[in-house]
């Protein structure tokens, strides 16, 4: 079965096999099926031939690798050997572009024919943060038009960090008449005349998702643009980020006319008052985001009150509630009778105090996922320790962002649900104060863990009852969680965390590094040490050129690392890419900030088949 | 140093304001933060006649002590409003008081604006461990700050208005921040560093939108929620004003500093929309034509002889005829541009001059 597909076919098909082989990339282009000849010379000598045995191999291949989903496991078998590649190539439904400039559009669909759903990724994270001028690139624009000639049949699109623009949707509702799914996450450029048109127009329309998403406001209705008549199949409507107001009406009927939906997110003008309207027309919901959870402003219209808490009593299928986006505490009660199911608790915008989550939360028996601002303070955790002990992904965001503010939560929260919360396999945890003890308690009590950021806000700070770096507490996290795939480091640390990363962090594929280490070796521990590392995000720490060369062996089995206002040079930065001809290096000028002319700002570098990027903003340098 | 007369929290207060300066750089491993004894240190200030005290047996003169680190945290408070967060002047009408607008002491105006009001739960209840509040991390050194009087509470507020919108600024322009220079105080909290703590934007700004009640004077000060919407964006150096044209639902942006007169906008816009208005016509039309319908040049914009009209709406809201005043004029109170066909401009008085300003109350779309 394994055996090379050079030897078996007949003649007139090698000189399609031998051009094969020469691709180095292994780019299965154009060869389509079994047996079928690739494009190219040859094909008047084609007549009708007996299908050669290793077709019939093909064939079973090919239904078999039908069921392969996952793509890890579809990458490993199409390494196997052509024919496996090729099948393979036919057979993957679901594409996946974790760097939208790794591989162009046209090279992804002549090798993977018949896709019915796409995922791709853009710009690097730390750019969500404003560290990098805007406008950098990450068009959806060429990937949708090469689909629409490529996928007719296109069902999904899932685009995370891409910049969309509205003739984008526009030709996205225009090309492909099956589509089901559009999920924006934390995409621009886009409005709602662009969402009118995806909701006018996909008539097949199941999930419309927007999550982190900036969307400008165009003034258009877009709720309305739905298909007024008969039923809409939509399952899911998420729209907490869209910062304008909608057509409640519009909305209303909408729900009404939608009887498959099961998710439905709103955004922070509509008012608890409208918010009872809906949920009392669709019981059936799974997932609910409450909008602003409060009273409509402007003129008291005399809102009668509802019984919001027979309301909530009867969606029995709820298990994942957010928004709360303007809380009114008093309103807090009536979500009590969906606790008990809850899974998914979203509370990250919700400006309260501990009593005000216990009042919640202690009937949270099934929670798995929890989302909270830092109001709730240590004790809220401890509640929460005390209760879920099903949790799994537990995020504590700051509510003042400042590096001097005050800090509601610290290593009490920590430690409490490190006790409480055994399952945890998921954390992000801003806070001022942290000290190594419950940062190792946590490594301890939580072997599960897979995830573990911690963001203590003030920088390079030591821990506070023993002076030390925190070089032990993460050392102990890379120790004892077996399993630990991300890492995100804060807080005052040596070049010894990174050597504890670099000797255990064995598993680790993400690391987010800022403010720490002393010297080149902390970065070259963790590049020669870490085997599966794929994204790393650098800032402000001294890491310089020679660090950077000791990734050299390493930086093709990247997906991206990202350096800023660290102390790389652009000779450094030069070598690297004269080195690594298939690396993209592109050096970044934040033009606001003030730099030392030798120094380079943002060094951004990703493996890619295709050169330098033909769309680059003027800020950005690509060196070769 | 003037902590010898206070409990042991001082000298670690104390180390802290001189070494943030150099914080980036300086990583100094004597700081000490003394946790521990931060949290034997309950400290409560408020408006006079409520339930807040001052725990501290070691301290003298504790009136005066708490008046002069009021006033020193309100400056403190206020170089730290560079930081990225928005600051919470419109809080949670639940549950906090709005210090700004009582007319007491000056206990009474500084601590609710800058701690979180959700602080006000930790407060009811002393066997709560509390932090210290941010604005105490400050040395009591009164004679290198001045002692606020009582009139000063209003300042505090337009103070703040100032920080609010120079913050606003700054965030929109994703620049490197720097602290607001306030002439009138001595020491400042770390300068702020673009994207840290990472955390994205629109949760910043948590603090500016989580209230219900927002209170009377600071309806200038930080633009409410509804304001947030931004018809006009600065990205980098170009004016982008969205224009949209009757019959095409895909509106568009322009960079009004491309352009430096009328003409050029106007065939920048039927460069823009000419293609778009084509297809639209061709689909209106059923398609039954061939596609490649011929594109009409889109003109006579501003004199009203053409099929459409630019007009646009100036920032008060108004509807008004693009080239009336003179183009810099324009290009400073310009929000958004439509371009309307011109036989339904008939039915509405437009105004072409500011004197004689008549709202349209036509359908946006």
């Amino acid at each position: 079965m394994s055996e090379d597909d050079d030897r078996s076919p007949p003649l007139d098909l090698r000189g399609a096999d031998i051009a094969e082989s020469s691709n180095k990339t292994r780019n299965c282009s154009g060869v389509s099926g079994s047996g079928v000849p690739g494009p190219g010379p040859g094909p008047s000598s084609m007549e009708f031939q007996a299908p050669y045995p290793d077709q019939v191999l093909e064939n079973v291949l090919e239904n078999v690798l039908q069921f392969l989903s996952s793509r890890r496991d579809r990458n490993a078998a199409s390494l196997v050997c052509k024919s496996w590649c090729r099948v393979e190539a036919l057979t993957r439904s679901e594409l996946f572009i974790g760097n939208c400039y790794s591989v162009s559009p046209r090279r992804a669909t002549v090798r993977f024919a018949r896709v019915r759903s796409v995922a791709i990724k853009g710009r690097p994270r730390f750019a969500d943060f404003n560290l990098m001028p805007p406008d950098w690139g990450a068009h959806f624009a060429p990937w949708v038009a090469a689909m629409a000639s490529a996928y007719p049949w296109l069902e999904k699109v899932y685009l995370k960090r891409m910049s969309v623009t509205d003739d984008d949707l526009a030709v996205l509702a225009e090309s492909f008449p099956s589509f089901k799914e559009l999920v924006l996450v934390c995409c621009d450029g886009f409005g709602t005349s662009g969402l009118a048109i995806v909701a006018s127009k996909c008539r097949q329309l199941r999930v419309l998702d927007l999550i982190e998403s900036e969307v400008a406001d165009d003034d258009m209705d877009w709720i309305a643009c739905f298909p007024e008549n008969g039923t809409t199949c939509l399952e899911s409507l998420i729209f907490d980020c869209v910062e304008c107001p909608i057509n409640f009406e519009a909305l209303e009927r909408l729900v009404a006319r939608s009887p498959s939906l099961k998710k439905l997110r709103l955004n922070r003008f509509v008012s608890i008052g409208q918010l009872y309207r809906l949920v009392v027309r669709s019981p059936q919901l799974t997932h609910l985001g409450t909008g602003s959870f409060s009273a409509a402003e402007g003129p008291a219209q005399g809102e009668p009150e509802h019984d919001y808490l027979s309301a909530f009593a009867a969606c029995k299928s709820l298990v994942c509630l957010s928004g709360f986006r303007e809380i009114l505490p008093d309103y807090l009660p009536a979500i009590r009778p969906v606790c008990a199911n809850l899974t998914s608790l979203n509370f990250s915008y919700a400006n309260i105090n501990a009593e005000q989550l216990k009042s919640v939360v202690l009937h949270c028996h099934k929670l798995q996922s929890f989302w909270v601002l830092d109001s709730i303070c240590d004790e809220g955790l401890q509640a929460v320790a005390s209760t879920c002990k099903d949790l799994r992904e537990l995020r504590v965001f700051p509510f003042d962002a400042r590096e001097d503010s005050e800090g509601p939560v610290s290593e009490v929260g920590l430690q409490a649900i490190s006790e409480g919360c055994r399952k945890l396999q998921s954390i992000l945890y801003f806070c001022q104060h942290m000290t190594n003890a419950a940062v190792v308690a946590m490594s301890q009590n939580c072997p599960e863990l897979e995830v573990f950021r911690l963001c203590i806000m003030g920088r390079h700070r030591p821990d506070p009852v023993t002076g030390q770096p925190m070089d032990e507490g993460f050392g102990a996290i890379v120790r004892n969680c077996k399993m630990l795939t991300r890492l995100a480091v804060s807080g005052l640390l040596t070049d010894r965390a990174f050597g504890y990363i670099g000797k255990y962090g064995k598993l680790v594929r993400t690391l987010s590094v800022a403010f720490a280490g002393d010297s080149d070796m902390g970065l070259k521990y963790v590049l020669e040490g870490c085997p599966r590392l794929q994204k790393l995000e650098i800032r402000d720490s001294p890491f310089g050129d020679a660090a950077l060369r000791s990734g050299l062996h390493h930086y093709y089995n990247m997906r991206f690392l990202w350096m800023s206002s660290c102390r790389l040079s652009p000779q450094g930065c030069q070598g690297i890419a004269r080195e690594l001809p298939r690396l993209v290096v592109e050096v970044i000028r934040d033009e606001v900030a003030e730099h030392k002319d030798d120094a380079v700002d943002i060094l951004y570098m990703y493996r890619s088949l295709e050169g330098p990027r033909d769309d680059a903003p003027r800020f950005v340098t690509i060196l070769q | 140093m003037e902590g010898s007369s206070r409990n042991e929290v001082c000298p670690q207060l104390l180390d802290l304001i001189p070494k943030e300066r150099d914080w980036p750089v300086n990583r100094d491993g004597e700081r000490r933060h003394g946790l521990s004894e931060e949290n034997k240190l309950e400290l409560r200030l408020g408006p006079p006649g409520e339930d807040w005290s001052v725990i501290d047996s070691t301290r003298k003169n504790q009136r005066e002590r708490s008046e002069s680190l009021l006033s020193l945290g309100y400056f403190s408070s206020v170089a730290s409003m560079t930081h990225a967060a928005a600051i919470n002047t419109k809080s949670n009408g639940s549950q906090t008081q709005m210090f700004c607008s009582s007319e007491n002491s000056v206990g009474a105006v500084l601590p609710s604006p800058w701690s979180s009001s959700a602080y006000q739960g930790k407060k009811q209840h002393n066997q709560q461990k509390a932090n210290a509040p941010s604005f105490l991390q400050l040395p009591p050194t009164p004679q290198s700050m001045p002692v606020m009087p009582q009139e000063a509470s209003q300042t505090c507020c337009t103070n703040v208005v100032d920080l609010q919108s120079a913050e606003k600024k700054i965030f929109s322009t994703s620049s490197a921040m720097t602290a607001v220079p306030n002439s009138s105080q001595k020491r400042t909290a770390p300068a702020p560093v673009v994207g840290w703590p990472p955390i994205r934007s629109f949760r910043k700004n948590l603090a500016s939108t989580s209230s219900s009640k927002p209170p009377p004077e600071s309806q200038n000060a930080v633009p409410d929620k509804v304001a947030s919407k931004k018809p006009i964006e600065t990205c980098g150096r170009g004016l982008f004003v969205k224009i949209n044209m009757d019959g095409v639902p895909i509106g568009r942006k322009v960079d009004l500093k491309a352009y430096d007169s009328y003409e050029k906008l106007s065939s920048a816009v039927d460069e823009l929309f000419r293609a778009l208005l084509a297809a639209q016509r061709d689909s209106s039309a059923g398609g039954i034509q061939n596609k490649k319908e011929e594109e009409k040049e889109i003109t006579g914009l501003l004199d009203g002889s053409g099929e459409y009209t630019l007009v646009y709406e100036d920032n008060e809201g108004d509807r008004m005829l693009v080239g009336d005043v003179p183009w810099h004029m324009f290009v400073s109170t310009v929000k958004r541009l439509r371009v309307l066909k011109s036989s339904e401009l008939s039915a509405l008085s437009l105004c072409s001059s500011k004197q004689e300003k008549v709202l349209l109350n036509s359908p946006m779309n």
